[in-house]
């Protein structure tokens, strides 16, 4: 809209050093927690390195884009783009297109790179509940114009992905969707209804499926079955327990050779703990704290309340996955798969991240002083 | 959080900043636990957390290292160690499973399916192959694999072969004793070492070492009373005759009838202990001490010393044989090879092994007074020698006796006893009526040295003195005049009784015409016993009597064995006390 104004604008310095701090100690946390594994799986340790570095390219580029772009782009697109995301949904319960990992069906096959629609659904629809705040900003309080519309949308995207199945992912947008509904307004009560409806569903969501019954048990007592669910749970805690307070050195932890599972995804957290130790640990959660001070910042300094919606989304989106990722970590959440964003090994959620960031950056953007 | 407001979305409703904020307050407190939980984990656990990860890189194995010898009296090594190699994996480092296994499968020749299953275990320690070959070790080492490894043990080995194997035994993989005095005697000769796995360095290669300060710890030698030498002249002679009547199997037991050493107990055929998957299970079986028979008329030497002993007869009473038909009841008792006996005397009726004769001192024993004698030759319970799995025998207790009981079991049948039991029975007959407890092992030995020593033992008096040695003059003449001259040595006297037992036809309940146990007790010299043998043949063809194929193989064993310990003849005595 006003193109000659925002080149003159300067995104907020903070935020992106915290998103470029976090990249940076991602790439050297996967080569770290990998290049064994990778050596003796692909006779290559700079396997997942390289793959790494090839996907933080593309991603800054993407993030490039995303924050010079005009992002009020995405308001006017927000529906094309939600009914994209649905249909690549769509697209993996197709048996032929979709494919099939350790018994869930969440990836699609794209120019031999492959990449999950949930990430894309996650985006799409916090521009989608942001662009229906805006809509409906004087309607807030009318539970049937103001509230219903965006849980219709947000129950349309749970049948495909929790037909996947993929449990974490519906939690994370349901959760996302409505503390962005509630911090725009939306009445207390209405969210408490939700509450309260959905409450059955996850009861029988958790019990209905072994596995899950299983993670909650290990993760309330994982000594119990140290062999088995619980292994994960206590490899972590050696991690961090052999870390102390400066960690074993960059490098040079033994919980990532062959104890801790999936250590350059899901469990990266645990090889900072054993090799930055206690002191690298907090750097990480203080890092996220910072970029969540920083997105809300940017969220109340945004120019419009669109932006002021996606910014809140985005903010929350990342901070929760990061903190959920970390709370498992160390025990005080049930296991769950979900990566750190920026650090863990990722292909295009990567991208998707980054591209995020770009939004929030983009929003962040305001007049330099004069 | 920012609280400064912008003008630019100053549309946005006045609850925006304070939402924002308690969500944000959310954020705070839980980034505040994670760092009290990172506090407490990585400061205040980092101790206990540590030792307990360090624990999991070490594995220790129990592997029996270092097992005891088992060694023959004069110490020659009848079972021993040799060192060979384990395979093992460390599942968990194992990355290319598929490709492991197949190589395993390849060079070691196993089956892939339980090679894969191995190796996608989750535990961090499996055997791949143990005690492999020099090869097998080499090819596999060839191979390069990650996460196999190797590991010395021992391997048991005994280089006699065959030689006393049913009293050996053998030990299974883990060297834990299955048989004989492997099994008996396991709480001596097991080794004891722990084997230390540690995940060294950071391409996942296991480093193994053993335990120092537990190695040797246990390795105590057990010194049995078995004399190599007597053991290998018994089974050479027992197979030897075996062999040449085809029979079906032998035992011999050769034991000092003083103290009840078993100086050589042979069991033919026998199986090699190094291979014994190879040998049917029932060769394992020791029958000597498991394996209880009717004995026939080795057993009238019994009811002979009892009477002896009860001084119910004078030297010179006869009975009277009936001409070769007693009819005992309903039935009629017949002599062997349908002798027919008048008169006979107790000595000739041991000589000549009279049936009828025997069923007549029994009657004149009265069934109370017999049965107390079998029980007090140690038949119907077990000797207690140091063996396992012996047997007790079966012996009808006097309630369960029928009117024709007392008759058979004069001659040695309707009775069950071990090849053991009868040798124990004739050593207290040789020794002056002491009934002793057999026993294979002499001392327990560490570094060559004598920690425990079992001593001979006295189980009870089976007959007087004076009993046994009228019993004796009657087993001489039974050899010198009898049944038993195949038996005869030159310069030494010999006291013995040879018996020939029907088998019982386990199919029709009756005695069988062709199946016989041929067989022979005696002891030599028969003034001052060196020696007590027992020889029984199992199912001999062609001939079956005791005097014809058991007798000779006593004559070859004693007249080797008395040289072989020196044992003076009668015609050496003559010639010290000249010189005297």
């Amino acid at each position: 809209m006003n193109d000659s104004t925002s080149r003159h604008q300067t995104s907020d310095p903070i935020l992106g050093c915290v998103v470029g701090l976090l990249i940076i100690i991602g790439v050297v946390m996967v080569y770290s927690s990998s290049a064994v594994v990778a050596g003796e799986k692909y006779n290559d340790p700079y396997y997942f390195l390289k793959r790494q570095m090839l996907w933080v390219f593309i991603g800054f580029i993407a993030l490039r884009i995303t924050r010079s772009m005009d992002y009020r782009l995405l308001e006017k697109f927000a529906y094309p783009i939600l009914f994209g995301a649905f249909l690549l949904l769509i697209a993996v319960m197709i048996p032929g297109l979709g494919k099939e990992v350790g018994g869930a069906r969440r990836w699609l096959t794209l120019g031999g790179a492959n990449f999950q629609p949930s990430e894309i659904a996650k985006i799409a629809i916090i521009i989608f509940i942001a662009k229906s705040l805006v809509k409906r900003s004087d309607q807030l309080k009318n539970f049937a114009y103001g509230y219903l519309p965006n849980v219709i949308v947000l129950g349309f995207f749970f049948v495909p992905i929790l037909f996947q199945p993929d449990f974490g992912t519906a939690l994370i947008i349901g959760v996302v969707a409505l503390l962005m509904l509630f911090i725009a307004g939306i009445r207390t009560r209405f969210l408490a209804y939700s509450f309260l409806a959905v409450i059955p569903l996850v009861i029988s969501a958790v019990t209905g499926a072994e596995y899950r019954m299983r993670r909650i048990f290990a993760f309330l007592d994982p000594w119990q079955d140290p062999s088995d669910t619980g292994f994960q749970a206590i490899q972590s805690f050696y991690a961090f327990g052999r870390g102390g307070i400066w960690g074993v050195g960059l490098g040079d932890g033994s919980q990532k050779l062959f104890y801790l599972p999936e250590a350059h995804t899901d469990f990266i957290f645990s090889v900072i703990g054993e090799e930055l130790g206690f002191i690298g640990a907090v750097f990480i959660v203080i890092l996220f704290g910072t970029f969540i001070w920083r997105g809300f910042a940017a969220a109340l300094n945004a120019k419009d309340p669109f932006g002021a919606h996606v910014a809140v989304g985005i903010t929350l989106l990342i901070g929760i996955q990061a903190f959920i990722n970390m709370g498992v970590a160390i025990g005080l959440l049930p296991t769950k798969g979900l990566t750190l964003p920026f650090i863990s090994m990722g292909g295009s959620s990567l991208v998707v991240l980054m591209m995020s960031a770009g939004v929030l950056l983009n929003i962040s953007q305001h007049p330099v002083k004069k | 959080m920012s609280k400064k407001k912008t003008a630019s979305n100053s549309d946005m409703p006045e609850s925006f900043t304070s939402r924002l904020g308690i969500i944000f307050s959310f954020f705070a407190v839980f980034a505040l636990a994670l760092c009290v939980r990172l506090s407490y984990l990585q400061i205040s656990q980092h101790d206990i957390l540590s030792a307990q990860s360090e624990k999991q890189y070490q594995l220790t194995v129990k592997i029996d290292y270092g097992r005891g010898q088992i060694l023959d009296r004069n110490g020659t090594p009848l079972a021993t160690n040799l060192e060979t190699e384990s395979i093992y994996a460390s599942p968990q480092i194992i990355f290319d499973k598929e490709k492991t296994a197949q190589a395993l499968s390849k060079s070691l020749g196993l089956d892939l399916a339980s090679l894969r299953k191995k190796i996608s275990s989750k535990k961090q320690f499996v055997w791949i192959k143990r005690k492999c070959t020099f090869a097998e070790a080499e090819n596999v080492r060839q191979l390069g694999l990650a996460g196999i490894n190797f590991v010395m043990e021992h391997k048991r080995f005994y280089p006699k072969r065959e030689l006393a194997s049913s009293v050996i035994g053998f030990v299974g993989m883990d060297n834990q004793g299955l048989s004989g005095v492997e099994l008996r005697h396991h709480s001596y000769l097991k080794g004891f070492t722990q084997l230390k796995i540690m995940e060294k360095d950071a391409r996942g290669r296991s480093v193994s070492s053993f335990d120092s300060a537990n190695a040797n710890k246990g390795s105590r030698d057990v010194r049995l009373t078995i004399d190599e030498v007597i053991q290998f002249t018994t089974e050479l002679h027992l197979r030897e005759q075996v062999e040449k009547f085809h029979a079906k199997s032998g035992f011999a037991v050769v034991m000092d009838p003083y103290s009840g050493e078993i100086l050589a107990l042979a069991n033919i055929p026998g199986f090699n202990p190094n291979q014994y998957m190879s040998y049917k299970p029932s060769t394992w079986t020791n029958h000597v001490v498991s394996s209880s028979y009717e004995p026939g008329s080795i057993f009238k030497p019994i009811v002979a010393s009892a009477i002896l002993d009860k001084g119910m007869i004078q030297p010179e009473e006869t009975f009277f044989c009936e001409n070769g038909s007693f009819k005992f009841g309903r039935t009629y008792i017949r002599e062997a090879a349908n002798h027919r006996f008048g008169d006979l005397s107790l000595k000739e009726i041991i000589a000549k092994s009279s049936n009828i004769g025997s069923v007549k001192v029994a009657q004149k024993l009265g069934e109370e007074n017999f049965y107390d004698y079998i029980k007090r030759f140690g038949f119907g319970e077990k000797t207690g020698v140091d063996l396992p799995g012996e047997s007790g025998g079966q012996l009808k207790s006097l309630e369960e006796w029928s009117q024709r009981s007392i008759a058979s079991i004069s001659f040695g049948q309707e009775i069950g006893v071990t090849p053991l039991q009868m040798v124990s029975a004739l050593s207290a007959i040789a020794n002056g009526g002491r009934l002793m407890q057999p026993k294979i092992a002499q001392a327990i030995m560490k570094d060559g040295k004598e920690i425990k020593v079992f001593p001979s033992r006295a189980i009870k008096r089976a007959i007087s003195p004076k009993a046994s040695k009228k019993m004796t003059d009657i087993l001489k003449s039974a050899v010198k005049d009898g049944t038993g001259k195949n038996a005869i040595l030159e310069g030494y006297d010999v006291a013995g009784k040879t018996g020939t037992a029907q088998k019982m036809d386990p199919e029709t309940k009756s005695y069988s015409e062709t199946g016989y146990i041929a067989s022979f007790i005696g002891f030599v010299p028969a003034e001052s016993p060196r020696l007590a043998i027992l020889v029984m043949i199992d199912e001999p063809k062609e001939k079956h009597w005791g005097g014809t194929v058991a007798a000779p193989v006593f004559h070859k064993i004693a007249k080797q064995v008395l040289r072989y310990l020196n044992v003076p003849s009668s015609k050496e005595q003559v010639f010290i006390l000249d010189r005297a």
